[in-house]
């Protein structure tokens, strides 16, 4: 049974492991900033998770580096290694912790993906997971066979048929393997090679968060790895997607919600603050300051001071930024609002950055930040939570010595893994067939085909 | 010249670790060989990465329905994990069965899928190169974590066996690799000529009656090693003998032997190979126990050059 169903035991909290990508939250010039690409700092993160019993390590993918006022963005952390091979190369190091990657829906084909996260389903011994993302636009497809081939709204309608098509293989390996499917988007037919995989189906993360976005996520995902960090909104979104569950015949515990968030610590909360307050300014230099400016602003701001005002022109409404999902919708009104901020508290315009794009999830000594999230958890903010660290690959060495005792000694936290695969760490049902997967959608959304236009993104 | 010995191990999973770890130390590489008929072999061999420390690891990659930019980053991981001990052995799909199972191309003919493949070798190792080995510059002083002048677009034209034109724009998204260029194998076939032009490593199977020794010795650069492919030998036959194949092979000009052995073999001939058939070519003369800090020099290959080195 899952810990969340077992009576008279608070709901338990779960936490995941993720391997900073490419933005501005690893302090690289820190003198404790190691390789992003040697595997040793993968193996040495995923290892620190799985001594915390961590339900998985996850890894992010970008399929081309990003570019701002077409040029490479020379700023951040940039270079990754493979997604699938690097999951590989972990399944034979840590033994317990889920492998989550992030691969593209858009740029791959199902047999090649399928059996790719089938061989380290079987590597691992039923470890293995995966994010399905659509990846944006003919940017990224110039680095691809096809190019820019999809328009937006069939983007998302590739994806849910991908994973449908690459499930059915999976029930396929369970079987003879013979296969053949056609649809919309493919027409394949052969053997799927692997054997029955040891966990099944490995598990599906998702991380869209439109409406449409979430209608995809209860209709194809086991895992939302959503933006809502802070509690209050992890609230409301978790209360509506769950909500959404019921439509398509699934509990409230076989769709999983893991926010993104990072925590600082201090021995003393005053400490924890300076702490946080330290790092969110190393999180922000003062080239980097403009940067972020500029991808609001939408032109280039490089006459500004960073450590002066805001600049004080209107947005330009270039695109200067290519390869990153943009948050901010309105970029009047956000420049409005960030002024009214810089003014009233007198802030440079690095300051106002610092301010408004590094809040820390949670900030205070272990017992606290313990005590944070299991209310957190216990208030339906969320299943568990992603931590990402700021520092590679030694960041959550804290964390797991110091906040995991207090999670335990709370109650809220598991002792040792569970038997079983990644679907029992997380405290999933086991795999439905593709074929439940689509008659439930086909009868919640009173169709036989998958979302129009539903929304994928990645975070991270 | 010592002989290079080589092996093939199919990725699985009852009999697939116990022989790299017997072979680990010994034998220079073992090759994975992927018809998509079975666990997927850059995989395997990745997760093998960690668990051997002196065995090359040579995935085979059939690239003719797959993309370039994916096997050029996944070969480099995979020279990360196994810490400069990666190949790549490149081959082609001609089969509809192939084709089907991706379903989203015809099957290519053989000559038109190795024209293609000579040139997804060439725009591997130009995404390989595409960041310079000292890109990463993590300089304080103007907040730059890389020097984007030594990043690389490729820029690169494909022809596709059997559709239209593709490009590859890159850079990679994976820094340059500790080998700068996992060496590449190449299998000579009839018509794929550029293809094994390309490669570091050419394997020749003589029993399939195409291609011989002394052609392949005349129309390769000299520095290319040339590794004939012999079945595994059974236990019935002499180990002498199969020392005297190689001595023969050897002054036939071939730099070594690659053994292909079945899975059901695998385990045992491994065991067999290092106990019996290489101590035996070390007596005769055939063999010395190699070193190299990496896949490379084991091989005799001699160090990469960027094919951005004076950009």
């Amino acid at each position: 049974m899952p810990d969340t169903h077992t009576s008279g035991q608070p709901r338990q909290v779960h936490l995941a492991a993720h391997f900073p990508g490419v933005n501005n939250t690893t302090v690289w010039a820190d003198a404790a900033s190691g390789s992003h690409i040697e595997f040793d700092s993968f193996s040495h993160l995923a290892k620190t998770a799985e001594a915390g019993l961590f339900d998985f390590f996850f890894l992010a993918e970008g399929l081309r580096l990003r570019e701002h006022q077409n040029k490479i963005f020379d700023l951040d952390v940039v270079g990754r290694p493979n997604t699938t091979a690097v999951l590989s190369a972990l399944a034979a190091v840590p033994t317990r912790i889920g492998l989550a990657g992030t691969l593209s829906a858009t740029y791959n084909e199902p047999f090649d993906i399928a059996r790719r996260l089938a061989t380290i389903d079987h590597l691992s011994n039923g470890r293995a997971a995966w994010n399905v993302v659509t990846t944006s636009d003919a940017f990224t497809g110039e680095n691809f066979r096809r190019g820019g081939y999809l328009d937006h709204a069939d983007r998302y309608r590739r994806a849910e048929d991908f994973i449908d098509v690459a499930r059915r293989l999976w029930d396929a390996a369970a079987n003879d393997g013979a296969f053949a499917h056609e649809s919309d988007f493919f027409d394949i037919s052969g053997r799927f090679p692997t054997g029955a995989l040891p966990g099944g189906h490995p598990v599906v993360f998702q991380a869209g968060d439109s409406d449409s976005g979430r209608d995809f996520a209860t209709g194809s995902a086991d895992v939302v790895f959503t933006r809502h960090s802070d509690p209050e909104s992890g609230r409301k979104f978790y209360a509506d997607v769950k909500s959404r569950l019921a439509r398509y015949g699934r509990a409230e515990d076989e769709l999983k919600i893991y926010p993104g968030v990072s925590v600082i610590l201090g021995d003393t909360p005053a400490e924890a603050v300076e702490r946080s307050r330290e790092v969110a300014a190393q999180q922000v230099s003062e080239a980097g300051a403009i940067a972020f400016l500029e991808r609001v602003w939408d032109r280039d701001l490089s006459a500004f001071d960073p450590n002066g005002p805001l600049p004080d022109v209107p947005p330009g409404g270039e695109s200067i930024s290519q390869g990153r999902v943009r948050h901010i919708k309105d970029a009047e009104a956000t420049i409005a609002a960030w002024r009214d901020i810089a003014e009233a508290e007198n802030l440079t315009a690095r300051e106002l950055v610092i301010r408004v794009s590094n809040r820390h999830s949670f900030v205070g000594t272990p017992h606290q930040v313990a005590l944070d999230l299991a209310e957190a958890v216990r208030t339906r903010a969320a299943d568990g939570y992603i931590l990402v660290p700021h520092l590679t690959p030694g960041g959550l060495d804290e964390v797991v010595e110091k906040v995991v005792p207090e999670l335990q000694e709370l109650g809220v936290y598991r002792t040792e893994y569970p038997d079983g695969s990644l679907r029992e760490t997380i405290g999933l049902p086991a795999a439905r067939t593709a074929a439940d997967w689509a008659d439930a959608r086909g009868r919640a959304r009173g169709t036989t085909t998958g979302a129009d236009a539903a929304e994928l993104k990645e975070v991270g | 010249m010592s002989a290079l010995i080589a092996t093939t191990l199919t990725p699985d999973l009852t009999t697939g670790l116990a022989a790299a770890k017997t072979l680990d130390g010994h034998v220079d590489f073992a090759l994975v060989p992927d018809d998509f008929s079975d666990l997927d072999a850059v995989e395997f061999a990745s997760w093998l990465g960690p668990l051997t420390d002196r065995l090359g690891l040579i995935p085979e990659v059939r690239i003719t329905h797959l993309e370039p930019f994916h096997v050029s980053t996944a070969s480099a991981t995979l020279d990360y994990a196994a810490r400069a001990r990666a190949g790549l052995s490149v081959g082609i799909s001609d089969s509809a069965a192939e084709a089907e199972l991706f379903g989203r191309r015809a099957a290519a003919p053989a000559v038109d899928a190795w024209a293609e493949a000579a040139a997804v070798i060439d725009v591997i190792r130009r995404l390989w190169d595409s960041w310079d080995d000292d890109a990463i510059i993590r300089d304080k002083s103007t907040d730059r974590y890389i020097d984007r002048d030594r990043l690389h677009y490729v820029e690169a034209k494909l022809p596709d066996s059997t559709g239209t034109d593709y490009s590859v724009l890159g850079p990679s998204i994976t820094p340059r690799p500790p080998q700068g260029h996992p060496p590449i194998v190449v299998r000579a076939e009839p018509g794929n000529e550029a293809a094994r032009a390309a490669a570091d490593i050419v394997l020749v199977d003589e029993a399939s009656g195409t291609v011989s020794l002394e052609e392949l010795r005349a129309e390769l650069a000299p520095e290319t090693p040339v590794l004939a492919i012999l079945p595994a030998a059974d236990r019935r036959t002499e180990v002498a003998d199969i020392v005297g194949s190689v001595r023969i092979l050897r002054g036939r000009g071939a730099d070594g032997v690659l053994f292909s052995a079945s899975v059901a073999e695998q385990l045992e001939f491994s065991v067999r190979l290092v106990s019996e058939i290489l101590p035996a070519l070390q007596s005769a003369g055939l063999r010395e126990n190699t070193t190299g800090a990496d896949l490379r020099s084991r091989l005799g290959v001699g160090p990469a050059v960027s094919a951005y080195a004076d950009a």
